[in-house]
């Protein structure tokens, strides 16, 4: 999680509006849902991966290793939607014989389970896109313009926050008691991850009184303020972003 | 002598019972670079937490610029603003995604205008000198960055007196040093500076005026070179003498001294007494 925030934070995209890669996103991501041709989402993954990569100047391993990861669950739910089983074989380009059954896939269901994978595929590169360029920050501030409701931006504040120094200490307690044989058997491991959790648990509610103490010795009332920075929205890329949707869409539907 | 913190005869327990501060009473001089030492658990976090009304007395006083504290809303945001406490443990206080937002929070909560908070907030960021930092994000931080970035958010709110708990700990001899310049640079400006500390050299350097507290008490106080010399008080609440003064105080015992008034406080000054006595 901190290895992949270094590049967020670093990618050459953070001068534009958020906004805008907001805007790009979600079109795309639209079109990715709606559009029936495949074309189109090889065009959105070849757009996003590549602007991702030559834009945003996030190092093409990092991208591939990211994209990676949903594929394993891909494999499996394409797997099963392109099998099919019947007590005949017709229509199947390829099939098994167990028992009474065939399990084979049809062409339909091949079709159906490439298209998932595809639009699967294409998505992703979507809000990988917005997860790599955007830091919570910005997104936050997008949702403040868009008029989300406080509570809902300071909840994702707090959490992003504490979820991150969650995580350091139970790495800081992990490695206490790895230290000292904490995991040196499976037992063992059983009752280190318990009480690791059990202090995690503790220790969320005492840092939430400190941290109500600390908000209040700076003026807290009711509503955590913040001040953010000033983006400048570029006609270029609005232009540029409104030629890509125009293009998807042609590319769909005509 | 003007105070502007008077503490009168209070008690505090926390829930679980433990008594915090008994029957505690100190007046703080105004202008002045204050020092609040004691072992752990003397109760000096608890006695900072009383000066800007988050913690109450369950029994007796407490006096800013003359007057009681008064508990309600829009007074203890008054007091809270003039009042900056800056917390030990930096991620108790920074909680926001990244350093510019989170040095805001106190400016825009006082409302004053987005130019203000604006200026207020970078001109805090650059004493503090992590202006380079403003846009990275907490978790990215050193501790000793982060705990500038905390000093950052109480001193961009432009409080009179500025509490600090325990400022140094956890810091490298280099930044404990620019922290302190900080906090001198602060009070040239006219403010009170309070700050608790275990590194009893560093206070006997820095501070004008020092308490000592020991079991929810003020066991002595008093002007760093008198009060470091009562060696059985010291003793008594699990603290020593400073290095300086001690050597001092054997250079004047064996004589070598010749010659010189001033009362060394710092490593320079008693690295100065050697040279002109050779």
């Amino acid at each position: 999680m901190l290895y992949v925030e270094q590049f967020v934070y670093s990618n050459r995209l953070r001068s534009s509006h958020p906004l805008e890669r907001l805007a790009l996103v979600s079109i795309t991501m639209s079109i990715c849902l709606a559009a029936q041709k495949p074309g189109v989402h090889l065009a959105v993954l070849a757009l996003m991966l590549g602007l991702l990569v030559v834009k945003a100047r996030i190092p093409g391993y990092v991208v591939a290793k990211l994209m990676l990861v949903p594929l394993a669950f891909l494999l499996v739910g394409v797997v099963s939607i392109a099998l099919s089983a019947g007590r005949d074989y017709t229509g199947m380009v390829f099939a098994f014989k167990i028992t009474d059954y065939y399990l084979g896939v049809t062409a339909p269901g091949l079709n159906l389970a490439g298209m998932t994978m595809l639009r699967s595929l294409s998505c992703v590169s979507c809000l990988y896109f917005l997860a790599l360029t955007t830091p919570l920050t910005e997104l936050i501030y997008v949702l403040r313009l868009l008029r989300l409701p406080g509570v809902i931006i300071e909840l994702m504040v707090l959490v992003y926050r504490f979820a991150f120094l969650f995580i350091e200490c139970a790495f800081r307690i992990y490695t206490a008691q790895s230290s000292r044989w904490g995991y040196c058997s499976y037992k063992r491991s059983i009752y280190s991850l318990g009480t690791l959790f059990a202090n995690i648990w503790a220790k969320a509610f005492i840092r939430a009184r400190r941290l109500f103490t600390s908000l209040l010795s700076r003026g807290y009332e009711e509503e955590l303020n913040f001040i953010n920075p000033v983006y400048n929205l570029s006609l270029l890329n609005i232009s540029f972003i409104v030629f890509v949707s125009t293009c998807l869409v042609i590319m769909a539907w005509f | 002598m003007e105070y502007i913190l008077e503490v009168e005869n209070i008690d505090f327990s926390y829930m679980d019972g433990t008594k915090a501060l008994t029957n505690l009473s100190m007046r703080i001089p105004g202008g002045k670079k204050i020092a609040v030492i004691g072992r752990n658990g003397a109760g000096k976090t608890t006695l900072f937490l009383h000066f800007n009304g988050v913690n109450r007395p369950a029994k007796g006083d407490i006096r800013y610029k003359g007057s009681k504290i008064n508990y309600d809303n829009k007074n203890l945001k008054l007091l809270r603003k003039n009042i900056g406490l800056v917390f030990q443990d930096p991620d108790d206080q920074l909680f926001s995604a990244n350093v510019y937002q989170d040095v805001s929070f106190g400016p825009l909560n006082l409302g004053w205008p987005e130019e203000k908070v604006r200026m207020k907030t970078e001109e805090a960021l650059k004493k503090t000198g992590i202006w380079e930092l403003r846009d990275k994000p907490v978790h990215f931080m050193s501790h000793g960055e982060k705990k500038r970035a905390a000093i950052a958010g109480v001193l961009a709110m432009e409080p009179e007196v500025l509490i600090l708990d325990e400022p140094t700990s956890g810091l490298d001899p280099y930044y404990s040093e620019e922290i302190l310049a900080l906090l001198d640079e602060f009070n040239a400006a006219g403010s009170t500076v309070i700050i608790s500390s275990h590194n009893i050299d560093e206070v006997f350097a820095w501070a004008d005026y020092v308490f000592i507290l020991n079991e929810g008490r003020v066991a002595a106080e008093g002007v760093p070179p008198k009060l470091f010399r009562k060696t059985d008080v010291l003793y008594g609440a699990n603290l020593i003498k400073p290095w300086v003064l001690e050597v001092y105080d054997e250079l004047v015992a064996a004589g070598k001294t010749v010659g010189h008034k001033q009362e060394p406080r710092t490593r320079a000054d008693i690295i100065n007494i050697l040279k002109n006595n050779r």
